[in-house]
């Protein structure tokens, strides 16, 4: 890329705009599934600034939220960009679950002290949105002209099993790359975690004071509650990286090497005979629905050599899994974002999956369904703050969400520069 | 040494008619009486009572949600005698829970049939047996034109299977006896002594954290499970509840869980029933699994009981063996029932009933009635038949003798 092109696209990116922007999106609620305000809002933003930009409808079981499409048309000559992030913010089961206990500040009055931002969904997602609008304005002020379109696709629904991005892609939405603007810290990361949800039904006799005795058969049983507890210990441990016994087959992936992971969703109780337990996996790129069937089925197998009694029945998932990404270091998106991150924040970039580790994201789908090279970029989280992240936990300090406002700008130069390289 | 006039013993016997025992059982369980739900089969009882001339009086139970009644008749007597009180419960368990299994029954739970000497039903071994018998007895009393010397209190009360709102009602309003039977099923064994049962909720929290380690409370609640080690087996000694033995209940006390619900990550709730024998209190539960979940660092509280409506029961040293309504019961069961009969926790062991409330009360109870449990879960409940005549003449008899001056 030429110096005044480069220079140009800079120029364009300012830090009190970027303040201004991040501000706007956070002052709007954008619960789960009520996205649509904030949708049209974007609209409004990309509309100012000569950015095609058209709402695009998502039908949902609750009512219809939206999308939305930015569009930087390229003359067809070259590679096509897809950026997306979500627009939705937690709690995941909405706006009636909602609590701030214990924030200092109002969520939806976004509050600039210092070098931080604070906001209800400040961090994840909005400054990684607020980076992808301000990389659009700063494209379409140097008067860029792309050979491959750029799409810009603030998306709902991501803590909704990713109804915005599936529908996206259900109406056919096609690139050659994809970068999807996850907190990561600013880290590239080309491979992260996939999610996979399911259950298992425990059943066992109902026992009682004293049958034990009276009935010989009921001897040796045991309840539904004892099954349930060595099936969980043979799960876990929670959240910890695989034991050398794990119970999953898979492959270690370089940088994920803490991973498959365990985390328990709920116990449902059905009856005295009849438990089940819902719980996630943190897969690593190779792990399917099938191979986790077949795992579980055969740590199934297992405890039933042991015990005869032992009934348990899989539902493998529940819930529509996320693969895991992984695309090759050597791909011209991830090399292209670590070349500009460095050029842009004058240090090498963190290239692998630290920045996200353990967490899954929309790419995922991106990835699943379409193979399409994708990385995770995006300011806010990853490694950056922990120290305050475990203070939240401990509870020192406030739990208000924040987002370093250098980090935006960071993420916006990045984004608009290594688009411009991509898709020139 | 108590004696009953040879007399009056023929009169009693001929009172008990095996065919109104046997109606009488079938319309107490073609009256559906769930647990909370006891009101129209307190009706019905109350209407038997009157209907032979007893004092009758329906006591409203109102707690809660709860809204239900239960019934209460006095046989007069002459105000110089002891007074014995006849306790049973109208409740049963509830469609959908077990071990009540609709799905599996292969007879109508509310038909009441008769086949081959067993009388089938919803409640018919817990306990509208042994309300069929306590009832016919005084039928019988009052037919062979038998005056006590001290009042019969007959009670048909509700709630036992939840902790025994219905028996703490009746205590708070003043009703007593100098002697009680409660005539639970107890395969015609004497029980002189039985655990009590108390139950709570292990509220455990977890700590979530996105994309870091944490312990979830699904995961605290399968480790606490691991800690208080096997349900419906003897907690050992030096486990989470200190106690002494008591030789009559060996094996206890014992736990089960009974529910377990996931509240988001971050909470979970389970819900346990502990069979404790006298020396351990309610309360002695709830410290020692407080001090159990503080040594394995959960987060977490027991409420207890678990619901406002749910009773913890007291637990009670037994009555004697020597008493003389024990003597009583022994005997005339040896004469009606034709065999010896067993004294201690017998068939009752690990079962909790309302005589726990009746002898923290200071009021010497026996448990005594028709009805075994001869398989698991309580699929087909059945009676023999011929065991609720049996009681209710062993009951009558027993009555007779020592409410006597």
């Amino acid at each position: 890329m030429d110096d005044k092109l480069r220079d140009r696209i800079l120029s364009g990116i300012d830090r009190r705009e970027v303040i201004d922007l991040e501000s706007g999106l956070v002052a709007i609620p954008s619960y789960t599934t009520e996205e649509t305000e904030l949708a049209k809002f974007i609209v409004a933003q990309m509309q100012r600034f000569d950015l095609q930009a058209d709402l695009q409808e998502v039908p949902l079981s609750e009512g219809v939220s939206h999308n939305v499409i930015g569009h930087l048309l390229g003359s067809g000559q070259g590679p096509t960009l897809l950026f997306f992030g979500h627009m939705d913010h937690g709690p995941i089961l909405g706006r009636k679950y909602a609590s701030y206990d214990g924030w200092k500040r109002d969520p939806f009055k976004p509050s600039v002290e210092g070098e931080w931002i604070y906001g209800k969904g400040c961090q994840d997602e909005k400054g990684g949105l607020c980076a992808m609008l301000s990389a659009a304005r700063a494209l379409v002020r140097a008067g860029f002209k792309p050979k491959g379109d750029i799409y810009f696709c603030p998306v709902q629904g991501h803590k909704r099993v990713s109804s915005g991005i599936l529908h996206l892609l259900e109406t056919g939405f096609r690139a050659d790359y994809a970068v999807n603007t996850e907190n990561s810290g600013n880290a590239v990361v080309p491979s992260w975690v996939g999610r996979a949800e399911g259950a298992v039904h425990i059943r066992a006799p109902e026992l009682h004071f004293h049958r034990k005795e009276q009935f010989p058969e009921l001897k040796h049983r045991k309840t539904a509650f004892e099954y349930l507890t060595k099936f969980l210990l043979e799960l876990g441990p929670e959240m910890m990286p695989p034991r050398s016994d794990c119970w999953m087959t898979f492959e270690a992936t370089p940088g994920l090497e803490d991973y498959p992971q365990t985390r328990m969703e709920m116990i449902t109780f059905h009856d005295l005979d009849h438990l089940e337990i819902s719980f996630q996996i943190r897969t690593v790129p190779g792990q399917t629905d099938d191979t986790i069937r077949a795992d579980l089925q055969r740590l199934v197998d297992r405890l039933r050599q042991e015990d005869s009694h032992f009934r348990a029945d899989i539902n493998w998932p529940s819930w529509p899994s996320r693969p895991a990404g992984n695309t090759p270091a050597s791909n011209p998106v991830v090399q292209s974002f670590a070349r500009w991150h460095n050029f842009v924040a004058g240090e090498l970039p963190d290239v692998g999956p630290r920045g996200r580790l353990g967490a899954a994201a929309d790419a995922s789908h991106v990835v699943g369904q379409l193979k399409i090279p994708t990385i995770l970029y995006g300011p806010g989280g990853g490694m950056t703050d922990l120290e305050h992240g475990r203070k939240v936990l401990r509870r020192e300090v406030e739990p208000d969400e924040r987002i370093r406002i250098d980090d935006i700008v960071t993420a916006a130069k990045v984004y608009a520069l290594a688009a411009a390289e991509l898709c020139g | 040494m108590l004696q009953l006039d040879r007399a009056l013993v023929g009169r009693l016997r001929e009172a008990v008619s095996g065919d109104e025992v046997v109606a009488l059982a079938a319309d107490l369980i073609r009256i559906p009486s769930h647990r909370w739900e006891e009101s129209e089969a307190a009706s019905y009882v109350a209407g038997f009572m009157r209907g032979i001339g007893l004092e009758v009086w329906v006591q409203k139970v109102e707690e809660g949600e709860v809204r239900s009644k239960q019934a209460i008749g006095y046989l007069r007597g002459s105000g110089h005698g002891r007074s014995l009180m006849f306790c049973g419960h109208l409740d049963t368990t509830s469609p959908g829970r077990q071990p009540y299994r609709p799905d599996l029954w292969t007879h109508d739970p509310y038909g009441a049939e008769v086949i081959d000497g067993w009388i089938y039903g919803l409640g018919a071994v817990n306990m509208k047996g042994g309300v069929t018998a306590m009832l016919a007895a005084v039928q019988a009393l009052v037919r062979a034109g038998f005056r006590p010397d001290g009042d019969i209190v007959i009670t048909a009360v509700m709630g036992e299977t939840a902790g025994g709102l219905g028996i703490e009602y009746l205590l708070n309003a003043g009703v007593r006896a100098d002697q009680a039977i409660v005539t639970e099923c107890t395969d015609l064994d004497v029980v002189t002594v039985a655990v009590s049962a108390c139950r709570g909720h292990i509220h455990v929290e977890g700590e979530s954290a996105h994309h870091l380690p944490h312990r979830s409370a699904v995961q605290t609640a399968a480790e606490l499970i691991a800690a208080m080690g096997p349900p419906f087996a003897p907690i050992p000694p030096g486990g989470w509840l200190p106690y002494t033995p008591h030789p009559e209940l060996p094996g206890y006390p014992r736990f089960a869980f009974r529910e377990v619900q996931s509240y988001g990550y971050d909470f979970c709730r389970l819900t346990f029933d502990c069979r404790i024998i006298p020396g351990v209190s309610p309360g002695d539960v709830q410290r020692q699994l407080e001090a159990l979940l503080q040594r394995l660092g959960i987060r977490g509280r027991v409420e207890m009981p678990p619901h406002p409506h749910v009773r913890n029961r007291p637990t009670a040293e037994g009555i004697s063996n020597d008493h003389p309504l024990v003597q009583s019961v022994v005997r005339w069961h040896e004469t009606e029932v034709g065999r010896p009969a067993t004294v201690g926790a017998g068939k009752r062991l690990g079962g909790a009933s309302d005589a726990a409330n009746l002898l923290a009360a200071g009021i010497p109870t026996v448990t005594y009635g028709p009805g075994g449990i001869d398989v698991w879960p309580m699929i087909d409940e059945r009676s023999r038949t011929a065991d609720l005549v049996a009681a209710a003449r062993v009951l009558a008899l027993t009555a007779a003798e020592t409410t006597a001056r």
